[in-house]
C-alpha cells in the first residue's frame, strides 16, 4: 500500500514536470487539472453518469444471470440458441450505439440500456458455463431431498457470477463514456469531448480523474460486496490452495 | 415370503446411450429382494453398474427394463423415505452451508427451529455437536462423511442407501465409520443397502451380499452371511468362515454368468 502511493506519487510529480516544461499548452500540469475540479458539478454531470453506468449494470447482469443460467440448466437449449448467441456477444457494443439512437432516441433510458446490452454478454456466458459444469451430485442431493434444482443451483454458481460480474463493471463504465459521447447533452463523457473540443484542456484532464475516481470507487465497493456475500468462497479456496 | 418386502426388483436392465449414439449397457436383468431391517450389500467391481443400480432404486434414474416395487407399489418418482449417502463428500456438502444447515437441507421445509433441532439431533449420532457451525471443508474426510450421514438420517428414513460410503477414508476411520453406521442404522430403524468394492467391508456389514459380475451388471450370486452379531472388525475377520466368505466372493466376482 505505501509503495504504491510512493509510485502514485512519483507519477504525479511526473505529470506536474512534463506539464509545466510543456510548451504546446495541450498538456497542462497536476495541478491546472486539480484546479478544474472545482468546476465540475457532481449532481449535474457525475451523479447522473453513475446512475446509468450503475443501472444498466444491473439490469444486465440481471438479465444475463438468468438467460445464462436458465439455457446452462436446460441443456436442450443449447444447440438451438450458442450460434446466435456467438455472433451478439462478437458484435462490439458501441456498434450498436447509432441504432439505439434511432431506436430509443438520445435518452437516458437508451444510454442504460445499451450499458445493460454490453454488460449482459460476460455474465451470460459465465451463468451459462457454471451451470453446466455444476457438480451433478448438488442436484442430486437436492432432488433427493424435495428441494428444487435452483435452491442448490444458484449458490453454486454464485462465485462464477459475480467474477463475471466484476468484468461485467469495467464494461459497463466504458459503455457509460462512449454513449455520453453520442447525442448527448450532460454526462462525464460529454463533458470530456466538450471540453476537448472548446480547448478547455484542464477541464478535459479533470474529467478523466473524476472518471478514474468514480470507476475505482464503484469498483472496491463491488469487491467489498463479493468478499461479503463470498466469504466461504474466498476461506475455502484460501484453505485449499494454501 | 410372508412379509412384504421394503424391496422387490424385477427384470431391470439400464443402458447409457452416449454422443453418437454410443450404448453403454449397466444393469441387466437384476431381481432381489430386501426385506424390513435386512442388511444388504452389493460388491462388484468399479464400473459393474452398482452405483447406477443404487440410483435407480431411489428413482434418481429410469430403468430402461423392469420393475422396482418400494413397499408394495411401483417406483416412479423419488420414493418418500428413502435417502442416500453419497460416495464423496467433498462433492455432496454444500460448502456455502454450515454443517448444521447441509445437516437440516432435507428438512428444510419443516421450518427452523424443528429442522435445526432435528439437524442438532442427527449430528449428536454421529457425535458431531461440536462442529456444527463449521463449515464441511474446515473438517477432516472421515469428519466430512459423519457429515453426510447425519444428513442422509436426519429425516428418520425408512431405506438407507449407501454409495461406497468409506472409500476415501482411512482403513482406522472406515471401521468406526462402519460400526457407526450400523448403530445409527439400528437406532433410527432404516434397512440398509450398500453399494461396496471391498468384499471385507460387505461381510463384515451384510445380511446379505449380492454379487455383481463385471459390465452389464447381472447378479451372479446371492450369499447369506450367517456370523454372528455384534461383529467386531479384527473377531471377526479371524473366523475361518468369514475367511471362507471372502474365497467365494473374490472367486464369484470374477465369474460371467
Amino acid at each position: 500500500m505505501k509503495a504504491g502511493l510512493v509510485t502514485a506519487g512519483l507519477l504525479l510529480i511526473g505529470w506536474e514536470i512534463a506539464g509545466r516544461t510543456g510548451e504546446t499548452g495541450l498538456f497542462p500540469p497536476f495541478s491546472a487539472a486539480v484546479r478544474e475540479l472545482a468546476e465540475i458539478d457532481v449532481w449535474a454531470d457525475v451523479l447522473p453518469s453513475a446512475g446509468r453506468a450503475i443501472a444498466g449494470f444491473l439490469i444486465g447482469s440481471l438479465a444475463g444471470a438468468l438467460l445464462g443460467v436458465g439455457i446452462g440448466w436446460f441443456r436442450a437449449l443449447e444447440p438451438w440458441v450458442r450460434p446466435s448467441l456467438e455472433f451478439l456477444r462478437a458484435i462490439p457494443p458501441p456498434a450498436v450505439l447509432p441504432v439505439a439512437v434511432l431506436a430509443l432516441g438520445a435518452t437516458s433510458g437508451m444510454r442504460i440500456a445499451v450499458i445493460a446490452a454490453a454488460a449482459m454478454w460476460p455474465v451470460l456466458i459465465a451463468g451459462v458455463d457454471a451451470t453446466r459444469t455444476i457438480e451433478p451430485r448438488y442436484v442430486d442431493v437436492a432432488r433427493i431431498s424435495g428441494a428444487r434444482p435452483y435452491v442448490v443451483i444458484l449458490p453454486a454458481v454464485l462465485p462464477a457470477l459475480l467474477a463475471a460480474m466484476r468484468v461485467a463493471l469495467g464494461i459497463a463504465l466504458i459503455m457509460m463514456v462512449i454513449s455520453e459521447m453520442i447525442a448527448a447533452t450532460g454526462g462525464l463523457g460529454y463533458l470530456i469531448l466538450q471540453a476537448q473540443r472548446t480547448y478547455a484542456i484542464g477541464q478535459m484532464y479533470a474529467g478523466i480523474i473524476v472518471l478514474g475516481l468514480l470507476a475505482l470507487t464503484v469498483t472496491s465497493l463491488f469487491g467489498l460486496l463479493e468478499r461479503r456475500v463470498l466469504g466461504w468462497y474466498h476461506e475455502q479456496k484460501g484453505r485449499l490452495d494454501g | 415370503m410372508a412379509e412384504t418386502p421394503l424391496i422387490r426388483v424385477a427384470g431391470l436392465a439400464k443402458t447409457f446411450t452416449g454422443r453418437r449414439g454410443l450404448r453403454t449397457p449397466a444393469l441387466d436383468d437384476i431381481g432381489f429382494e430386501q426385506a424390513v431391517d435386512e442388511f444388504v450389500a452389493v460388491v462388484g467391481r468399479s464400473g459393474c453398474g452398482k452405483t447406477t443400480l443404487l440410483r435407480c432404486l431411489a428413482g434418481l434414474e429410469k430403468p430402461d427394463n423392469g420393475l422396482i416395487w418400494y413397499d408394495g407399489s411401483p417406483v416412479t418418482g423419488i420414493p418418500a423415505g428413502v435417502s442416500i449417502v453419497f460416495q464423496d463428500y467433498h462433492r455432496s456438502l454444500f460448502p456455502w452451508l454450515t454443517v448444521r444447515e447441509n445437516v437440516r437441507f432435507p428438512v428444510r421445509r419443516l421450518g427452523r427451529a424443528t429442522g435445526r433441532r432435528l439437524a442438532t439431533d442427527a449430528l449428536r449420532m454421529v457425535e458431531l455437536t461440536d462442529f456444527a457451525d463449521h463449515h464441511p471443508w474446515q473438517l477432516s474426510g472421515g469428519m466430512q462423511q459423519r457429515v453426510a450421514i447425519a444428513r442422509a438420517i436426519v429425516s428418520s428414513p425408512r431405506y438407507l442407501l449407501m454409495d461406497e460410503p468409506f472409500a476415501s477414508v482411512d482403513a482406522q476411520t472406515r471401521a468406526t465409520l462402519e460400526q457407526l453406521t450400523l448403530r445409527v442404522a439400528a437406532l433410527i430403524g432404516a434397512t440398509v443397502l450398500l453399494v461396496t468394492h471391498d468384499i471385507d467391508e460387505a461381510i463384515l456389514m451384510a445380511d446379505r451380499v449380492l454379487v455383481l459380475s463385471a459390465r452389464p451388471g447381472r447378479i451372479v450370486e446371492e450369499v447369506p452371511i450367517d456370523l454372528p452379531r455384534p461383529r467386531d472388525e479384527v473377531e471377526t475377520r479371524a473366523l475361518p468362515r468369514f475367511q471362507d466368505y471372502r474365497r467365494v466372493i473374490h472367486r464369484l466376482i470374477g465369474k460371467v454368468p
